[in-house]
């Protein structure tokens, strides 16, 4: 796309239809072609900067995360051990990447896999327990509060005037999910929860039933308030402020304070990115009829729209008991929404501009309990796909009983570095936590990414 | 109803490979008329052991690459089923493979009919398919469960069991459905829904499932055997269930929950009906739960010392064969064949 001239990009289909066209060939021509973009603007010599033209292809650039909370297993996923006493019943099948084989559950990525995605078997999270390894495993340390991934990915990416919200995650279904705050970034930067509802237990259930949502609440006005009132309240309300910040320098609190007003309402405009209905049935059936099919939906709208990191989750995969049966289900499900999304993504030129991440906060024993479970295991698999990823690429090993890892082992900072180097993002990047001053990389001093996966 | 068995000592216990960590027993089944039993494990083998000798050695062979998920003995044959997608015939005598069939999923269960020429098989694929025992040859494919759980994803067919006459097969699934069939035609005449073997747990498992089905000896009553809603993630609180159905009717007629770490991976009626026989397992419980059917109440339970995964009986119901792993899981190779004496002592 580089090469690409501004008379050829005049000739796009895309741009002789104007920006009406359909959203995937401008957000194809949006994404692939800011630097060809910005060297084609010959009077902002601005935009002609190398350093400003690779600032423009970050700003592009987004991660969309598969959070497979509870600790999905590694053996009936990406690192099967058919045969083996650890290997639980279900055989193993070719894919695409010639030599490597992956569960019989995953049909469909099996088929995808040399196309864009890069499979690490050796990921090492150090992690035996239910903790946020969303948050790098770091814990609170004294004033010094860690940012999650995904706050950190949206600090880096999102455009400072933008009205799209930075991050959005989908709690899960049902049970479990993980909140991965801002940290010491602000909460301007926490994520949007999609939290789902309640109803209580209908027989023949004897728990309480979760209610799917889709949107963040309290998107629409209250009945009686029109979009004008609100308009009008809100330039009152700057008014206000205006006046009532004068004279009082700055004030972080009162600037966060607008920008939370801003985001509102900037999220208000942007209500139809959570609305499915605006999406081809076709499509919709594609991602079929369940919760985490039309989470992951609802998180390529917002990605096509330019939202720097979504997060969903699907849960929960804490298979103490019955591990078989539980991955015989959810299995199947993840392989058809992630080949989907993939599938999806790439149609609409997304998928050069955008990571998806898939990955758990550990994996599970390779001994088999008398429950017919798996329990707590700190070595797991973890896949990328897209932006940045040498598709194809199957890193690291695991012994012949999936014990150990014996080849590449993976820390989670190493993981995150990759992820935030396949979207351009300096790993090395120092941010200062206001409360001390102090400044803190966005990984950990010295960690290097895993290159052997990156493009 | 006084018949129940009133002492429950194994009278034989046998672990089959004591060097294997993480071995467990998934099936079995018995030669008609003798001790000798076949199990199948997680580790693909097939395991042949004579429990009448004083020290039994169990002979074993490599049958599949993974869970052995039933077995059933006929006068020729040893039949298996895997969750490697096989299904093979082996010689009896010398443990070798004399013909095998693929099926596109993990097969869950087999069942024999009473005169021994009609080997049912019920598949992930949710079809039971029927074939000539000796030959192989396949008789027809029974499809009619849903292929869906209530929560949309996919679900698994479970078990099948032919009734006393062989007139009638039964099949049962993850979702709270069992089907009644007529073996002769294909027919399917009845449909029952039993939607509270279907269940989710509090961080939204959901499986469950009846695991396993029998009539009664006059064919007039299905037995169905699973769990009722827990925490099946940690296998806690989760109850056991078993619900009779008079299946003609499609009405109700049986309800018996037992609470605790529990739920049943098996039911069996006494061969005249004088007691029904749940055995399971899970977590720090393992039992086998008798009832009395006509005062609609428990009769007894007895601890196992494995948790019971599959089982099977002598012709006069005085003898249970029943494997799975022993509960005390510091035990290496813990698979286990367990032998109880029924018949009141």
């Amino acid at each position: 796309m580089s090469a690409e001239t501004r008379t050829d990009f005049m000739n796009r289909p895309s741009f002789q239809r104007g920006f009406d066209g359909p959203l995937q060939d401008r957000r194809a021509f949006l994404g692939g072609s800011a630097k060809a973009f910005a060297a084609g603007l010959g009077g902002l010599s601005l935009l002609k900067s190398p350093l400003m033209g690779d600032v423009l292809e970050r700003k592009q650039k987004r991660v969309l995360v598969i959070f497979l909370n509870g600790g999905a297993s590694q053996f009936e996923t990406w690192d099967p051990k058919p045969g083996r006493p650890t290997g639980g019943p279900f055989i193993s099948i070719p894919t695409s990447v010639p030599g490597y084989r992956i569960s019989e559950l995953m049909p469909r990525m099996a088929m995808r896999l040399h196309k864009h995605t890069a499979v690490i078997r050796s990921l090492d999270t150090k992690n035996g327990d239910h903790i946020s390894t969303l948050e790098g495993g770091k814990p609170t340390t004294g004033v010094l509060r860690y940012p999650g991934l995904g706050a950190m990915i949206a600090h880096e990416l999102a455009a400072p005037e933008s009205q799209l919200p930075h991050s959005v995650v989908f709690s899960n279904y049902i049970g479990q999910s993980y909140y991965e705050s801002a940290g010491f970034l602000g909460s301007r930067w926490d994520p949007i929860d999609i939290k789902p509802g309640t109803l209580e237990a209908v027989p023949p259930f004897t728990i309480p039933q979760s209610v799917l949502r889709l949107a963040p609440e309290g998107l629409t006005l209250p009945g009686g308030l029109t979009d004008s009132n609100h308009l009008e309240r809100g330039e009152l309300r700057a008014l206000l402020n205006r006046e009532f910040v004068a004279g009082r320098g700055r004030d972080s609190a009162l600037a966060s304070l607008n920008s939370s007003y801003s985001r509102v309402r900037g999220l208000m405009s942007n209500a139809k990115l959570f609305d499915l209905e605006r999406e081809p049935q076709r499509i919709r059936d594609l991602y079929g009829p369940t919760p985490f099919g039309k989470q992951a939906l609802v998180a390529r709208r917002l990605i096509e729209a330019g939202v720097p990191y979504v997060r969903v989750n699907r849960g929960w995969w804490d298979t103490h008991g019955q591990n078989f049966e539980a991955h015989n289900e959810m299995v199947p499900e993840l392989d058809h929404v992630m080949s989907v999304l993939l599938d999806d993504l790439q149609e609409r030129g997304l998928l050069e501009q955008t990571l998806v991440v898939t990955f758990s906060e550990m994996g599970r024993t390779p001994h088999i309990n008398i429950n017919q479970g798996r329990d707590h295991f700190p070595r797991t698999s973890a896949t990328l796909s897209g932006c940045g990823i040498k598709p194809g690429t199957i890193y690291g090993k695991t012994d012949e009983d999936g014990n150990d890892i014996v080849e590449g082992r993976v820390s989670l900072q190493q993981f995150f570095a990759t992820i935030f180097k396949a979207v351009g993002i300096d790993h090395t990047k120092e941010n200062v936590n206001p409360s001390d001053g102090r400044p803190v990389p966005l990984t950990d001093y010295g960690t290097d990414p895993v290159k052997e996966v990156l493009v | 109803m006084a018949d129940a068995p009133n002492e429950l000592k194994p009278t034989k216990q046998v672990q089959v490979q004591k060097d294997k960590a993480a071995l467990d027993l998934l099936s079995v089944a018995r030669v008609p008329g003798t001790d000798q039993v076949f199990t199948g494990g997680n580790t693909g083998k097939i395991y042949h052991v004579d429990l009448a000798a004083s020290e039994p050695v169990p002979v074993h062979w490599d049958a599949h690459i993974s869970h052995v998920s039933a077995l059933v003995v006929t006068p020729k044959h040893l039949i298996s089923s895997g969750s490697d997608h096989q299904l093979i015939w082996w010689d009896r005598g010398t443990h070798k493979e004399v013909r095998k069939v693929e099926q596109p999923k993990w097969i869950r269960g087999l069942a024999l009919a009473p005169d021994g020429n009609t080997l049912a098989t019920v598949c992930d694929d949710m079809v039971c398919r029927l074939y000539e025992t000796e030959t192989g040859k396949p008789i027809r494919e029974l499809a009619g469960h849903p292929d869906r759980t209530p929560f949309l994803l996919a679900s698994k067919l479970y078990a099948c069991r032919f009734s006393r006459d062989g007139k009638h097969l039964a099949t049962s699934d993850q979702s709270g459905h069992a089907l009644v069939w007529e073996v002769s035609s294909g027919k399917k005449l009845a449909d029952i829904h039993a939607p509270f073997f279907y269940t989710h747990d509090t961080n939204g498992h959901t499986y469950g499932g009846i695991r396993s089905v029998d009539f009664s000896p006059d064919g007039r009553l299905l037995a169905l055997a699973g769990n009722l809603a827990g925490d099946t993630s940690n296998i806690g609180g989760s109850k056991s269930m078993i619900q009779i159905y008079d299946w003609n009717k499609g009405e109700q007629t049986h309800d018996f929950r037992v609470g605790g770490n529990f739920f049943y991976e098996r039911v069996r009626f006494h061969h005249e009906g004088k007691w029904l026989l749940g055995a399971g397992g899970a977590g720090s419980e393992q039992k086998l739960v008798f009832f009395d059917l006509e005062k609609k109440a428990m009769l007894r339970e007895t601890k196992s010392p494995i948790l019971v995964f599959d089982l099977a009986m002598s012709e006069t119901s005085d003898m249970l064969y029943a494997v799975g792993p022993l509960a005390d899981q510091r035990h290496q190779g813990r698979g286990s064949i367990v032998q109880w004496k029924l018949a009141n002592l």
